[in-house]
């Protein structure tokens, strides 16, 4: 990255922003191709018949041309590569086809969906976040003590423990005892209104929202825990010590914000991880979000949404990953060089 | 933090308590009602199928979709509980003696949800518009034209007599309003318009993935349902739909508990409905690939596999055991010599010998040749009690010498490997040797269905999965399908019974119990729809 200009004089952030850009975008570009073949791909590498799934599998009692016919309307006739084409043109019309099962525009389908999504795992990212970060730095000042072993067990457990596990665990101890939380969907299917639904909404959020956060507050856990042993012992803390601050100052003012450098990192990166969570926790609470819907295609052999619905995802994630990129310079001083 | 935590909890749950309307769903009698029934407001039905729409287009499970669908659209006649016709939009129906003329005279004033007039001319274009547009429950190509002497008379001329004309077309087709489909072209993207029919509930609200509502329909020709709103919510899996069912968040579910939880679901104020059903599980051998191309071969496995056995451990006895003459040993075409399955381990281990299989290295496996007694079961991974069954089977065939490698695969991937491909307009080939999976209460309801899933022909042998192929099956299967006179009918159909026993192309294995658990508070006059379900009309309807 460094040429001469290192060292001459302060860098000029927004010029640096770009060259940065433009080493990335192309970089990101080709990713997002490989994951748009990819996503093209892998639905038509299940076995099954798409218009056998549509049609009911006793499709057979229907004459030929009614089979042929639908095949047409799906485009299904076509070769693959046309296929393929048509699905390339469309992503750079920003068309992303029509769904077999719906019969209505993906694009339409997402929209509806991955609002209730981004809700789930952005609360899911925050909380998941500052619990770990929390607990992490309690237990670092307390180190070796009970609670900081007992938070080690306990979040090293978690992190091993599938989601759907989590959830359906969740499911059936509230179900049984503790039914004031929903135990289904993202909203009632009353229609209530105003300030009574986002209460509604966020009622819904609890178990889904807490299902995530319990697979995923491990990971942040663990890694501020492990950066935050590391900048303990280093000198400045033995000087904030020696100044005679209390040790929760300490940990939270002078420790936290030299270690948070990781963490940040990871924050974005898990995005990725959080939304593959979200597609099996979504099904446990029949949360209607983006997994619902890609998980039924699935089964239906719904091409057009799973190659629109895992693009978008994909673009989600990559654009996350830019972001990460582009924000990494202006957090550590080292790499703006 | 952890102290606030529970604070937000509390807060949260304070929320909640103000936020939860009335139930709504109290029983209350209705004022001057003839009958001693209730009138419930509101009925919460966890639906665990992924329902979309529910046209004859866009529908998608059978139970509970088609049955959803039924309580929008009217039949013509209609199948009670126990699975008999009756008259239901027709007063009645008769055939004249050759059977190919067929005379339905509809009730009078039936309207549909709009309020215009049901008439014959309904029941004509829904006849015409299906045969445009095929869907495979209802293929018409026998129905040569639909006269309509008068609005309330509707006539059916076929070009061959139809034995099971009574059970489908007349007690299955929805009669759908002209006025409204004739201006709509492609009925399959029918998946965001309301539908409108003639039945006892309007659907008045319905978003994918999320909800079905219905209202009642108080002017219904047979008198108001007895409940005023069903709401359906969509619950993804059926575990949180049972948990839901428990906690009182619904008040029943559309999907049957696994026999181990029956108990469970039997206290407080919990109940289950339901019965011995006539959806099965089948044992389905690929005919065309040996060595199951030989009868004795197939005779050997049905033989060695444990019918009563995998009731009693996989079902815990909730179920019952198939017959080895294919159809259900309580309809009333069941050949009584073809009823009872014989475990025999020994009969298949000298069946075995006799096509001169031996276990000749002591593995336990028995060879000739090269080829060893060994084969991958498919089944399906999404039902626990066809795993369980897969094992079992596995481990009964063990002991004849025949090693089977239980493969449970997801629905689809499973059904595209045991389907014939020609369903889909290519050469029959299952790309399977033996196979375990289950056939729906309609398979069992109509015997015209063993033509469909035993003929030969890739037209009329639609089902067959395991590639079947006995001219003189299709020879009985063709003179049935066109015998008016039930008696004769039912000799025939006890023929093929025979057949099918010897032959052995697919083996019936259990019936697993229906167990449908609901709130009783909420309601508890379920009517179990033999062999399918306790959400329909007979539910919902005050008997008169």
């Amino acid at each position: 990255m460094s040429d001469g200009a290192a060292g001459r004089g302060r860098p000029i952030h927004g010029h640096r922003t770009l060259r940065r850009l433009a080493v990335k975008v192309p970089q990101y570009v080709l990713i997002v191709l490989v994951a748009a073949s990819a996503n093209f791909a892998l639905p038509r590498l299940m076995r099954g018949d798409p218009v056998l799934v549509l049609l009911g599998e006793d499709a057979g009692r229907l004459p030929p041309e009614a089979i042929a016919k639908e095949k047409e309307d799906l485009g299904l006739d076509r070769p693959l590569v046309v296929q393929y084409g048509r699905y390339l043109s469309g992503l750079v019309e920003g068309d992303l086809g029509y769904s077999f099962r719906h019969r209505r525009p993906v694009s339409t389908l997402l929209r509806e969906r991955l609002p209730w999504t981004i809700l789930l795992v952005g609360s899911a990212l925050l909380v998941s976040t500052l619990l770990g970060v929390a607990l992490a730095a309690l237990a670092v000042w307390r180190r070796g003590r009970r609670r900081d072993v007992a938070s080690l067990a306990v979040c090293t457990f978690l992190e091993s423990t599938p989601p759907f596990w989590i959830g359906l665990l969740l499911l059936i101890w509230f179900g049984a005892n503790l039914n004031w939380l929903p135990l289904f969907g993202s909203v009632s299917v009353d229609r209530s209104t105003g300030l009574e639904r986002v209460g509604d909404i966020l009622l819904h959020l609890v178990l889904p929202g807490a299902t995530l956060v319990l697979s995923s507050v491990g990971a942040t856990f663990l890694l501020a825990r492990a950066s935050l042993l590391g900048v303990v012992r280093d000198d400045y803390v033995l000087v904030a010590r020696a100044k005679g601050l209390r040790e929760r100052t300490i940990a939270f003012r002078h420790a936290l914000p030299a270690a948070s450098l990781p963490i940040a990192t990871s924050v974005l990166l898990r995005v990725g991880a959080l939304a593959g969570g979200a597609v099996i926790v979504e099904r446990v609470f029949s949360y209607r979000g983006v997994g619902t819907l890609l998980l039924e295609a699935s089964f239906g052999r719904d091409y057009p949404v799973l190659q629109g619905g895992l693009f978008v995802l994909t673009l989600l994630v990559v654009g996350v990953n830019l972001l990460g990129d582009l924000l990494y310079p202006r957090l550590d001083p080292r790499v703006r060089r | 933090m952890r102290r606030k935590l529970i604070a937000l909890f509390i807060g949260l749950g304070l929320v909640a308590s103000a936020c939860s309307s009335d139930d709504g769903d109290s029983a209350e009698p209705t004022p001057g009602a003839t009958t001693t029934i209730p009138q419930v407001a509101t009925l919460r039905f966890a639906n665990t199928s992924a329902e979309k729409n529910i046209t004859p287009w866009t529908q998608g499970s059978g139970y509970p979709g088609y049955y959803m669908m039924t309580l929008v659209y009217d039949t013509l006649a209609w199948l009670d509980p126990d699975g008999k016709p009756q008259p239901w939009l027709a007063r009645e129906y008769n055939a004249d003696s050759a059977g190919l003329r067929w005379t339905v005279r509809l009730h009078e004033g039936v309207t549909f949800h709009d309020g215009r007039p049901l008439t014959s001319a309904d029941v004509k274009f829904t006849v015409e518009y299906l045969q445009k547009n095929a869907r495979p429950r209802w293929v018409l190509t026998n129905i040569d034209r639909v006269e309509t002497p008068d609005p309330l008379t509707a006539i059916f001329v076929l070009k061959e007599p139809k034995a099971s004309f009574v059970l489908n077309p007349l007690a299955d087709l929805p009669i759908i309003p002209q006025h409204i489909w004739s201006s709509i072209e492609k009925p399959l993207e029918q998946t965001t318009q309301l539908p409108i029919g003639s039945g006892p509930y309007k659907l008045v609200e319905y978003v994918e993935n999320q909800v079905h509502r219905f209202q009642a329909n108080p002017d219904y020709f047979k008198g108001r349902p007895v409940v005023n709103e069903i709401v359906m919510p969509y619950i993804a899996t059926t575990q949180a739909a049972f948990t839901a069912v428990q906690s009182g968040q619904a008040d029943a579910a559309s999907a049957s508990l696994t026999p181990e939880l029956k108990a469970q679901f039997n206290q407080g104020g919990l109940k289950t409905a339901g019965g011995s059903g006539y959806r099965g599980w089948y044992l389905y051998m690929n005919t065309g690939r040996a060595p199951f191309d030989k009868a004795e071969f197939r005779q050997a496995m049905a033989a060695a596999v444990n019918n009563d056995d995998i009731v009693a451990t996989a079902l815990l006895g909730a179920g019952a055991t198939g017959s080895p003459g294919f159809v259900h040993r309580s309809t009333p075409w069941a050949n009584p010599a073809t009823r009872d399955g014989r475990h025999d381990p020994n009969r298949a281990r000298s069946l075995l010998d006799g096509l001169g299989y031996r276990d000749t290295d002591n593995d336990g496996v028995r060879e000739m040749g090269t080829t060893k007694l060994e084969f991958d079961l498919i089944t399906r991974n999404n039902d626990p009690v066809a795993v369980r069954a897969a094992e079992l089977i596995s481990q009964s065939v063990a002991q004849v010498g025949v090693k089977l490698n239980v493969t449970a695969l997801d629905q689809t991937t499973a059904g595209s490997r045991t389907w014939p491909d020609y369903a889909i307009g290519a050469t029959p080939k299952g790309d399977y040797t033996i196979a375990l999976f289950s056939w729906a209460a309609a398979v069992q309801q109509d015997p015209d269905f063993l033509r469909s899933l035993f003929h030969s022909s890739t037209a009329l042998g639609t089902l067959n999965r395991s590639g079947y192929k006995n001219p003189q099956y299709d020879d009985l299967a063709d003179q049935q399908t066109k015998a008016v006179d039930e008696a004769a009918r039912n000799r025939i159909l006890g023929q093929m019974q025979d057949i099918l026993a010897r032959d052995m192309p697919a083996y019936p294995l259990f019936y697993p119990d229906d167990i449908f658990p609901y709130q009783a508070s909420a309601f508890d006059r379920w009517v179990y729809y033999k062999g399918v379900g306790i959400l329909n009309k007979a539910t919902l309807l005050a008997p008169r």
